[in-house]
């Protein structure tokens, strides 16, 4: 049984390389990407041969024929080429993923390999021939495959799948650093045992130690944080599959941009987010770009591209995916709201906040549902996935130019740099991401139009100064001298200072796994455990903040 | 007498932990608690359901405390030997605090009856049966579904401020 895990986890990557190969391939058709297509393919036959999987092999087999065929200039390795490769890998991937759960699995493969065999039969002079003339096949194969594609994934949750042991790739530096690290970490501890064995605590050995302890500690916290950070690339990649994949479906031409794959991000986030970007990526082709003779005559280049990038700020990681189709419809959008009751026809609202009312559930300005996308149930799943992560989405577009998200994402989910406030009586931790800066209202003009409602000017703009205990309500533990500081924080465009009672410090806190309704309650967004080992909530300055806009307006 | 495997199995089946939450008597199968500890801190949290006390540390775990007689709509005067019962549920762990353990008895199945057709509507959801033991009759109550209901958020935020006209 061990074998065949192992060989399933090596084919799952495998395949992941042969998709890569393959998109490789589509941009530059060289005897190089071939080359690499048919090692893989034949490493492939060959282990899952090893491990009793014939009808696995044997599929492999005429894939292996196949690209024989083209690396001896038989073939024509034109798109129809390059799908039926890619369709395979599809199989390939379902049927490996399958394996996992039943070893006996094996999918009805007969139509696909006929699809093949015909390919390979054909000489090099039709390049369309074989996979797109089989009109009446081609209609069954497609609809499928985005039927099964659609309604699932959406469901974000959903991302355990059936690799209960799930494994990650680490590098191998990361891995020996840390059992450097721990090395010495030991060395260290037997010197402070020994003093408390011989209960000598005052030698200079024994500080040094200490000292030193803290030291790896703190690098050992580093490198076991990283540990689960990946690259961005093996995501684009999907992404760039996905597009490439509906491009051709829709019939529309696609080139796919792809910057910032070094870019790190925690795997349980990539996992997670995964399925929100595919969404966006296929609503842009989708319903973004225009099929290829619109653009010509709307004087764009015929390929539209879609440019996924990865940036790293400091506290967080943004995936930003535009494209260069028609742009959000402004005023479409407004009145599907006004007629879904989300707004009303003579609200005033900025352009930017009427584009943020597609992540509202039912709201789909697609002129007709498509298979594929514009159920209207799609963006809002997306909009709460991400901000289950505790990120957030933005969007700009311009009719007529293109649409751009950028979606940003804590690099983590574990840790968080916090400051720690106290309000009456109790400790809170705020994420430091979520604040823009900590001012005390001493030095301030406070300007008051009613008893409780308070600004200040800062630096030109007008601040709403609110007590952070009206929105988390709890009994008073007397008042103690209270610092008269506040908190500003941010979030589209509104900015609010809270005052608390005091700044307790900074610190590093881990998010606790915890009972996920604690996770739920209204202005917070999770538990940690203080240096002190006391419990503390923390707190959610944006869902506050977006709270108090919906009162406000 | 040799006990087989068999009997050791079905008595584990009615083994109940008893307890009290003033003057009534409770019992919850012994399977559905984790831990029995002494109470430890436990720190008010704001937004919270009247029957949600609070979250406490637990080795380095942060659990949430239910109020049960709260919940249970009972009446109960200050507790003497306050207790804290963990329990894993669906959505992570929850406790809840009662009065004090009596015991840790079995109640065979002939000693358990159907709950009184009086008995609240709330509390019936929970309880499902009164069982008599030692000359006293105990609630047999399902203290996991009960905690997994618990709600413990309270609505959306509100904040107290007057903001009639004004926009920023």
């Amino acid at each position: 049984m061990d074998f065949l895990l192992t060989f399933l986890e090596e084919a799952t990557e495998m395949l992941e390389y042969w998709e890569a190969s393959c998109l490789k391939l589509e941009d530059s058709n060289t005897i190089e990407n071939l080359n690499d297509l048919f090692r893989i393919a034949h490493n492939l036959k060959g282990s899952s041969k090893s491990v009793g999987l014939t009808n696995y092999s044997d599929f492999v087999h005429k894939l292996e024929d196949l690209l024989v065929k083209a690396k001896d200039h038989l073939l024509d390795t034109s798109p129809a080429f390059i799908a039926i490769l890619l369709k395979s890998q599809k199989v390939l991937v379902d049927w490996t993923e399958q394996l996992f759960e039943d070893p006996q699995y094996c999918p009805e493969t007969s139509i696909m390999i006929e699809k093949i065999l015909h390919f390979k039969e054909q000489s090099c002079t039709s390049p369309s021939f074989g996979f797109f003339e089989d009109s009446d096949h081609n209609k069954e194969k497609p609809h499928p495959q985005i039927q099964d594609q659609t309604p699932a994934p959406l469901d974000h949750k959903n991302h355990h799948g059936h690799k209960g042991n799930e494994t990650i790739r680490v590098p191998l530096g990361k891995l020996d650093s840390i059992i450097r690290l721990v090395g010495e970490l030991t060395i260290q501890h037997s010197i402070i045992f020994a003093a408390k064995k011989n209960n000598s605590f005052t030698s200079n050995s024994i500080y040094e130690a200490i000292d030193l302890a803290d030291k790896i500690i703190n690098d050992l916290q580093n490198e076991a944080m990283s540990l689960r950070m990946q690259p961005l690339e093996g995501l684009f990649q999907r992404l760039e599959r996905v597009g490439k994949d509906l491009g051709r479906e829709l019939n529309k031409s696609i080139k796919v941009v792809v910057k910032g794959e070094s870019v790190e991000l925690d795997k349980t986030v990539i996992d997670l987010v995964k399925d929100p970007l595919i969404h966006i990526i296929r609503n842009a082709i989708d319903h973004g770009v225009e099929p290829p003779e619109e653009r010509k005559s709307l004087n764009k280049a015929e390929k539209a591209t879609i440019t996924i990038e990865g940036i790293q700020t400091p506290t967080n990681v943004s995936i930003i995916i535009s494209d260069d189709g028609r742009g959000l419809n402004r005023d479409r959008i407004f009145k599907k709201a006004v007629q879904s009751g989300l707004c009303n026809e003579d609200d005033e609202m900025k352009d930017k906040d009427i584009y943020q009312l597609i992540f509202h559930s039912g709201l789909s300005t697609a002129a007709e549902v498509t298979e594929v996308s514009g159920r209207g149930v799609g963006m809002d799943v997306v909009y709460n996935c991400v901000s289950d992560l505790g990120g957030d989405i933005e969007i700009d577009t311009k009719p007529g130019h293109g649409t751009t998200m950028k979606i940003s994402l804590p690099s983590t989910l574990s840790v968080l740099d916090a400051v720690i406030i106290s309000l009456n009586g109790s400790f809170y931790a705020l994420p430091l991401q979520d604040i823009k800066e900590i001012v005390h209202l001493s030095d301030f003009q406070i300007y008051s139009t009613t008893s409780s409602h308070k600004m200040i000017n800062l630096r030109d703009n007008v601040v709403n100064v609110m007590a952070l205990s009206h929105f988390l309500p709890c009994e008073e533990y007397g008042s103690e001298n209270k610092d008269n500081v506040a908190i500003v924080a941010k979030h589209s465009d509104r900015i609010i200072a809270f005052e608390v009672d005091k700044i307790a410090g900074q610190q590093v806190i881990f998010i606790h796994d915890t009972n996920e309704k604690l996770t739920k309650i209204p202005g917070f967004s999770g538990t940690t455990i203080l240096m002190s080992g006391e419990p503390a909530m923390i707190v959610n300055l944006p869902e506050i903040i977006k709270s108090y806009n919906l009162k406000a307006a | 007498m040799e006990a087989s495997i068999e009997d050791d199995l079905e008595e584990s089946n009615n083994k109940f932990i008893i307890f009290q939450l003033g003057d009534n008597s409770f019992a919850a199968k012994l399977t559905e608690v984790r831990e029995v500890v002494e109470l430890p801190k436990i720190k008010q949290v704001p937004n919270t359901s009247t029957s949600f006390i609070g979250v406490c540390n637990l080795r380095g775990q942060i659990i949430g405390v239910v109020d049960l007689s709260k919940k249970l709509e009972i009446i109960t005067p200050e507790f003497e030997r306050p207790v804290l019962l963990v329990l894993d549920t669906e959505s992570g762990p929850l406790s809840c605090i009662v009065d004090k353990i009596n015991s840790v008895s079995i109640i065979e199945d002939n000693q358990i009856q159907k709950p009184p057709k009086a008995m609240e509507s709330i509390s019936r959801q929970y309880i499902f049966g009164v069982g008599k033991l030692n000359d006293n009759l105990v609630s047999l109550i399902r203290l996991n579904d009960l905690l997994s209901q618990e709600d413990i958020a309270n609505i959306q935020i509100t904040t107290n401020t007057d903001l009639k006209g004004v926009s920023n």
